[in-house]
């Protein structure tokens, strides 16, 4: 019954939320947070057993574990970014959140970089007998 | 999942737009700004904790 909860933070949190605004639009924000706090804490759970899935997945396939890491952390990156950039427009503050939402890509493109340049030499390599 | 958090929070915000109502009407603006930025502080004081321990679980699962 997880899914029930998790519509009854959102709807308490909602009606709190518009109701507080009227008055204290700052403390409206907070409400704003703790209800997205408590959702993705809520999600937190699920997600970690599908991690733990995905990690076993890729040890009996062999794939490096490096690449595996990357990835996850640019999902990491991607939720954190999303939690920030999302309060940030609530708030109206449609400027922060877009530079947030920037920031996070400059660090998922710094994190991909050796990857792609793997890349690159793999195929380098590939093609250096022609 | 504690839904009082966000009761909680709540309470805070009702309790002080009502506090600063009053003490507008009395003509004490100065100590309503305060008691509005006392309660911004208790909001954001267990705020914090929280998205500290959410962003300690992310960092876990992700190994950021």
């Amino acid at each position: 019954m997880e899914i029930i909860q998790l519509v009854g933070i959102g709807i308490v949190g909602t009606i709190l939320a518009v109701t507080v605004r009227s008055y204290r639009p700052e403390i409206g924000i907070g409400i704003a947070i703790a209800a997205g706090l408590l959702i993705l804490s809520a999600a937190v759970e699920p997600l970690d057993t599908a991690v733990a899935e995905m990690r076993e997945i890729c040890t009996d396939s062999g794939i490096d574990m490096g690449y595996f890491a990357i990835i996850l952390k640019i999902i990491g990156i991607a939720y954190l970014m999303q939690f920030a950039a999302e309060t940030a427009k609530d708030a109206g503050e449609g400027a922060i959140a877009k530079k947030l939402e920037f920031g996070g890509k400059a660090m998922i493109i710094a994190m991909m970089m050796p990857v792609v340049k793997n890349l690159l030499e793999l195929i380098n390599s590939a093609l250096a007998g022609f | 999942m504690n839904v009082e958090l966000i009761f909680q929070i709540a309470g805070v915000g009702i309790v002080v737009a009502v506090l600063n109502q009053l003490l507008i009407r009395s003509g004490r603006e100065e100590q309503a700004l305060l008691t509005t930025i006392a309660g911004l502080i208790v909001v954001f004081y267990v705020l914090t904790r929280e998205i500290g321990n959410l962003f300690e679980a992310i960092k876990q699962i992700f190994n950021l």
